[in-house]
């Protein structure tokens, strides 16, 4: 799970026209938020791209610490 | 010639004399015809009411079987120190202290160093009544004993419990809408422990996942925004919790135009790309709020 704490990103996900899908924007998040939570819990896929729109500074929580801390 | 003289005697010496010396009166006639006028001496108002029997005639000073004049026999043998009276040997006497055998002088030692003395009478330390505890009050004693002794760590453990409890709750508002993060007051968020912000941070993320997102709460970002802002306040209260909270978050900063992650892959970045720092520095971050 990422913590945006400055910049701004742009998150990308495949928008299906007929048989083609094309990137398309369709969120920009600002700080504090967070995304890519679902990854902290399930090795899934990434449901959507991101990609920094200026300089970023993030904070991460991942999936590794994530366990040793919730089994504390 | 009279060897007693009431006045060279002390109290109840003089009356042991008078008593034990007294049978020996016989055995000596040269004494026997100059009995002393002798009346018993008590210290006190004891003294005087004898004095006045013996003025009033009902004392018999003189006659060594008047009852008068053995107050030492009865004293001594209250006090359980020989018999009130002794049977009659063969000579038919009934001194006491000759069918004890108790020498005199001793005797009168004795008598004097416990009059003398009175306080020097050791008491017996009173027993209490031995009771039998049922294994329930010996339970609850131990439990009241533990509580007086272990009173702070008690306490420690309560004002945890409480601070737990304020916490859970101001998290159960935030998720219900009842209070707002820019509505909190800096010492609700102080109180606020930040092992169990962690853990109810972890649990809203997981609500995250598995509600609705239009039931998503995103306010755990704000918290965590806040609680880092108090980060001087858990790095001398919190410390282990602080520590807990730089291993469980890494430190990153990406250029413009640089791929976060990407969709349809698992990891997020590859590893020179995600420039991680194993310990953050948790005031950097908070140097932007």
């Amino acid at each position: 799970m990422w913590i945006l704490l400055s910049g701004s990103i742009e998150i990308y996900e495949y928008e299906k026209i007929g048989e083609n899908s094309k990137l398309k924007e369709t969120k920009i998040i600002l700080p504090i938020n967070e995304f890519g939570e679902l990854g902290l819990l399930e090795k899934a896929k990434r449901s959507a791209t991101v990609i920094c729109k200026e300089d970023c500074e993030f904070a991460i929580l991942e999936r590794v610490h994530y366990k040793e801390v919730e089994s504390i | 010639m009279s060897t007693f003289r009431k006045d060279s005697l002390l109290g109840l010496n003089f009356n042991l004399i008078s008593s034990t010396v007294s049978p020996t009166y016989d055995s000596y006639p040269s004494l026997s015809n100059q009995k002393p006028n002798l009346v018993p001496y008590f210290p006190g108002a004891k003294q005087n009411a004898i004095q006045k029997a013996a003025s009033q005639g009902r004392a018999q000073p003189n006659n060594p079987n008047s009852p008068q004049n053995l107050p030492k026999q009865a004293s001594l043998g209250s006090l359980g120190l020989f018999p009130m009276q002794s049977a009659p040997d063969s000579t038919g006497r009934t001194s006491p202290i000759g069918k004890i055998g108790i020498p005199f002088a001793k005797l009168t030692v004795e008598k004097i160093s416990y009059f003398s003395r009175p306080n020097s009478v050791k008491k017996l330390p009173r027993k209490s009544p031995e009771r039998n505890i049922s294994p329930s009050e010996l339970q609850l004693l131990k439990k009241v004993s533990s509580k007086e002794i272990a009173g702070t760590p008690k306490k420690a453990d309560q004002l945890h419990k409480k601070l737990n409890l304020k916490a859970k709750s101001l998290f159960q508002k935030l998720q219900t809408g009842r209070a707002s993060v820019d509505n909190l007051s800096e010492s609700d968020l102080l109180q606020v422990r930040i092992d169990s912000f962690l853990s109810n941070f972890f649990k809203l993320a997981i609500d995250a996942v598995t509600k609705p997102k239009s039931q998503r709460v995103t306010l755990d970002i704000a918290i965590l925004r806040k609680c880092l802002a108090n980060v001087d306040f858990f790095k001398e209260q919190e410390p282990k919790a602080l520590e807990s909270l730089y291993k469980a978050l890494s430190h990153c900063s990406l250029k413009s135009g640089e791929v976060v992650y990407t969709r349809g892959k698992r990891k997020l970045l590859r590893c020179k790309e995600l420039r991680i720092f194993p310990q953050m520095r948790l005031e950097q971050i908070c140097g932007f709020y």
